[in-house]
């Protein structure tokens, strides 16, 4: 008896602190309270008891929503089991097997990785039920079209699968390029269209394979791509372009890509054969822009192998698109190049109209950078025909560009070849002077300097023993003196076609004439001034020879600043 | 030989094997299973008895009194290991024969395999599981509806208690489950229990493997009932496919030439390929679902190309179980229904394995026979 009470005491307890937290649970969940159970009294108290119980239970049991066995079955087991099971119930075995495939591919390659790789902290496809869902509802949608025989549906539902994974992130490429495959896989099971469809598969799969960096695969399938929209200029995009000229422009970045990668490890034929390759598929592409890089690009390639004809056949094409898109700095560029070729092949004349073509354009075009190396060039080419006086016009317009440019490279370069330029102006003079040296001692002396290039010889009163000894000379020997200057010149302009500027030491060291050469003209200005105050029959005055230093950079500020 | 049971020994029951009722007659080859009537008897020799006969004497016979602890030992590791190969040959029979349609039979092998399971296991162990599967397809087979539900009650409750149950073991109760619902008629649940063998069975072994081909089979076999015949249509040919690969690559490992060493001198020896093999009850299974799916294939009289490889899959599997009377006479239809494509790669295969047929003796050296 006792213990029934006070087990009858702790179940009242018990369910009065149960109705406690049921009443709680029901007050979040806004419904109607629950009835409190009435003390009851001891003598009906099974009864009572049992019946309370009994009516809580089935109103508790009303409340809880309706569940059917697959809800249930569906909390006990994981998502992907529930995923697997709601395909395979449908009869949808190949999307089963996809989807589990797939799953279990990524697990393999994380475990293949090792334990240290980064793949396992990214989230599995298994434990990503949005994405899980999408592939579900495609695929199960592209299995009913396919026991239906309607591939072109399949496909779609495969390229739509394809781009919903592109958009999802990184990490998902993979799936984005199986089902590019997959698509592709489709449409050779497709008979009855008009083959549109298998094109853009290739297509498609070619440009996963480019992202990829899988350059010859992606050209595979780019080829194919290209070969089956040939024939068809109705295929169009939404742009207005056809297949065909997507083809020929993708299958031409790509040729470009790989030879790129030839170039980087040296094989050179296989880099201008690939660039050929994607000249070709430019061109019958099309589109301007391309052709004319592609030209451009392979017109280098040739020139670098000596191949100047070739050269200037592409180089020819790349200035016709450039004409054509009005682009006039790179038809510049394209007449420069020409240029360099021609001259190479021996053509001068050529070369020289085409760098004033250049010229020309560059000025049109006001592209001040091309403008100023067309005018160097030009300036170069006048330099070796002998031109000194145009050559000293082209380069001083190409120095002061390059100074308004402010690009020190362009700068110390361009005043390099005004330096020479004008150092060749002055050859004439020079060789002038050196031939009339009557004095035969003088001449003699001077070669017998620039055999050793020795100070000591240059002291002034030899020089004047020189000039009194010449007047005692013979015109024999004068014609000797010729003979000899001819060779001084030949020597003088091998000398000066050395670099020669005083604000660049360090060069010009590696040569080692600096201090003569400036020396030389010295020397030239000097009997310059000499000429003027001498005849041959009268004594010469020698005025003393100021120091050596303050003359040498007097006399150069002074020749540089006739040349200013 | 007649046995009185009040001639027993006190305290000593002999039951009959089938029945459990008091035994009146006994096996004469082993001397320890015991028989109420000779129906019984029959029926347990041509089940089970035949095979296991010479090794019930050892597992039956009376404990000779041994001196050592060691010996003890000994005797009781013998026994262990002797039950366990009872218990895998009694269910591998159970299987082969259920494959075989011999439902009845199939029953004493069943009943064989629980008992020494639950010798060497104990009442609820997970490796009772296998042999109340078998029983509970016996029953289906059998058309005894109820005990199939009870035995395979007992199964699921089973596997419920073992949480780290294996997918294998999981895959196999769902089979059967499934096959009992759809033996009820209830063709929902047995899809979903069908399609729970299936994810099982591709965890275990994976999507593509002849163990998951099973319940493929049985999937088609529901749609084909529910009338969903592109369904069924695939799911067969799913089957057809998964068993084509196999048997072929059986057979390439089979057929392969040595290759010839160039040149003289020692040359390691080729490490040999391992040949998947059948063992008996995937035999029987092989057959049965081959042969169901090319009957079927014939009544629907379907494209050439796939009765092609339908009749070589068949041709194949004879080939491989040295049955050569047998795919002669499938060889024939596919070499038929091949000629309808004759450049497809299939009907070259199948006229290499024609080829290969007709000239027994190559054929017995192909396949692997040892001379």
């Amino acid at each position: 008896m006792l213990n029934t009470k006070i087990s009858v005491g702790a179940k009242i307890v018990l369910a009065s602190a149960n109705s406690a937290t049921l009443l709680a649970r029901d007050r979040a969940r806004k419904r109607d309270v629950l009835p409190p159970i009435p003390i009851p009294v001891p003598s009906k108290l099974k009864e009572v008891r049992d019946r309370a119980s009994h009516m809580r239970r089935t109103w508790l049991r009303q409340q809880w929503p309706k569940l059917d066995k697959i809800t249930t079955s569906k909390m006990h087991t994981t998502f992907k089991n529930y995923l697997c099971l709601d395909a395979l119930q449908s009869g949808y075995h190949k999307s089963f097997t996809q989807i589990f495939n797939l799953i279990n591919y990524q697990q393999m390659l994380r475990l293949r990785a090792g334990p240290e790789s980064s793949m396992w902290n990214k989230i599995t496809l298994d434990n990503e039920p949005g994405k899980l869902m999408v592939m579900e509802s495609y695929l199960t949608q592209g299995e009913e079209a396919m026991l239906h025989g309607k591939y072109i549906e399949v496909y779609s539902c495969y390229f739509e699968l394809a781009k919903y994974f592109q958009l999802t992130g990184e990490g998902d490429k993979w799936l984005s390029d199986y089902f590019f495959d997959m698509a592709l896989d489709t449409t050779k099971h497709m008979t009855h269209d008009d083959g549109r469809l298998a094109a853009e598969a290739n297509c498609n799969v070619g440009l996963a394979l480019k992202e990829s960096m899988q350059y010859f695969e992606a050209a595979k399938y780019f080829e194919k791509f290209h070969a089956l929209s040939k024939g068809k200029p109705q295929w169009t995009m939404d742009d207005g372009k056809t297949l065909h000229t997507e083809a020929c422009n993708q299958l031409s970045l790509v040729y470009t890509i790989i030879a790129n990668k030839f170039e980087a490890s040296g094989e050179r034929e296989n880099y201008r054969y690939y660039l050929q390759l994607a000249y070709d598929s430019a061109n019958e592409g099309g589109d301007i822009r391309l052709k004319g890089l592609a030209s451009y690009v392979l017109a280098i390639a040739f020139e670098r192998n000596r191949d100047y004809e070739e050269a200037i056949k592409y180089l020819s094409v790349y200035r016709d698109t450039c004409k054509l898109t009005g682009d006039l700095s790179s038809l510049s560029v394209a007449y420069q190049c020409m240029a360099t070729s021609f001259h190479s092949l021996g053509k001068v004349q050529e070369s020289v109209n085409h760098l004033h073509l250049a010229v020309t354009v560059a000025e049109e075009g006001k592209d001040e950078r091309e403008l100023s190396k067309a005018c160097s060039s030009l300036g170069a080419m006048y330099n070796n025909l002998g031109d000194y006086t145009k050559a000293v016009d082209y380069f001083t317009k190409a120095y002061n560009l390059s100074r308004a440019l402010n690009h020190e490279a362009t700068i110390i370069l361009a005043r390099v070849f005004y330096g020479l330029t004008t150092g060749h102006v002055m050859l004439e003079a020079y060789r002038h002077h050196i031939a009339s040296v009557g004095n035969r001692a003088a001449a003699q002396r001077l070669f017998d300097w620039k055999d050793c290039r020795d100070e000591a010889l240059l002291s002034p009163d030899k020089v004047v023993s020189c000039y009194e000894a010449e007047v005692v000379s013979s015109s024999a020997a004068r014609s000797q003196v010729q003979a000899i200057t001819s060779r001084l010149s030949m020597d003088d302009e091998v000398t000066t076609t050395e670099t020669e500027s005083d604000d660049e030491p360090s060069t010009l060291n590696a040569f080692g004439h600096a201090a003569p050469i400036s020396r030389a003209r010295i020397q030239m200005a000097y009997k310059k001034r000499q000429e003027k105050a001498v005849t041959i029959s009268e004594k010469v005055e020698i005025t003393e020879l100021p120091p050596s230093s303050a003359s040498e950079s007097e006399y150069s500020t002074e020749v540089e600043g006739d040349g200013n | 030989m007649a046995l009185n049971p009040l001639a027993n020994p006190k305290g000593v029951k002999r039951l009959c094997e089938l029945c459990q009722k008091p035994a009146f007659i006994e096996c004469l080859d082993c001397r320890v299973t015991y028989y109420c009537t000779k129906e019984h008897q029959g029926i347990d020799y041509r089940g089970i008895h035949k095979k296991i006969c010479s090794l019930l004497i050892h597992l039956r016979a009376p404990a000779p009194f041994l001196n050592s602890g060691e010996d003890r030992q000994n005797r009781k590791d013998e026994m262990l290991l002797r039950q366990k190969q009872m218990i895998d040959l009694t269910r591998t029979t159970g299987q082969k024969l259920l494959f075989e349609g011999k439902h009845e039979q199939a029953v004493p092998a069943a009943m064989q395999a629980l008992k020494f399971a639950i010798d060497v296991y104990g009442l609820s162990s997970i490796e009772l599981v296998p042999s109340y599967l078998i029983l509970g397809e016996a029953s289906i087979g059998l058309g005894h509806l109820s005990h199939a539900e009870e035995y395979l009650s007992q199964a699921q409750w089973t596997v419920l208690k073992t949480p780290e149950c294996s997918h294998d073991i999981q895959s196999r109760l769902h089979r059967n489950v499934g096959l009992l619902y759809a033996a009820k008629g209830d063709y929902p649940e047995s899809l979903n229990q069908l399609g729970n063998d299936i994810y099982h069975s591709s965890e275990a072994f994976g999507t593509d493997d002849i163990r998951t081909s099973g319940g493929y089979f049985h999937m088609a076999n529901v749609f084909f009932r529910l009338n969903k015949m592109k369904t069924a249509d695939s799911l067969y040919k799913k089957v057809t496919t998964i068993w084509f690969t196999f048997l072929e690559r059986i057979i390439n490992v089979r057929t392969r030439t040595p290759v010839v060493p160039k040149g003289v001198g020692p040359v390691a020896e080729e490490p040999p390929m391992k040949e998947e093999v059948l063992d008996e009850a995937q035999e029987a299974e092989a057959i049965q679902v081959l042969n169901a799916i090319y009957d079927m294939r014939e009544q629907q009289r379907a494209t050439a190309q796939v009765m092609a490889k339908i009749a070589y899959a068949v041709t194949m599997l004879y080939t491989v179980l040295h049955d050569f009377s047998r795919a002669n006479s499938f060889i024939y239809t596919a070499v038929k229904a091949s000629k309808a494509n004759p450049e497809d790669e299939l009907s070259k295969k199948i006229a290499e394995l024609a080829r290969m047929l007709q000239t027994p003796y190559t054929s017995g050296i192909a396949m692997g026979m040892k001379i």
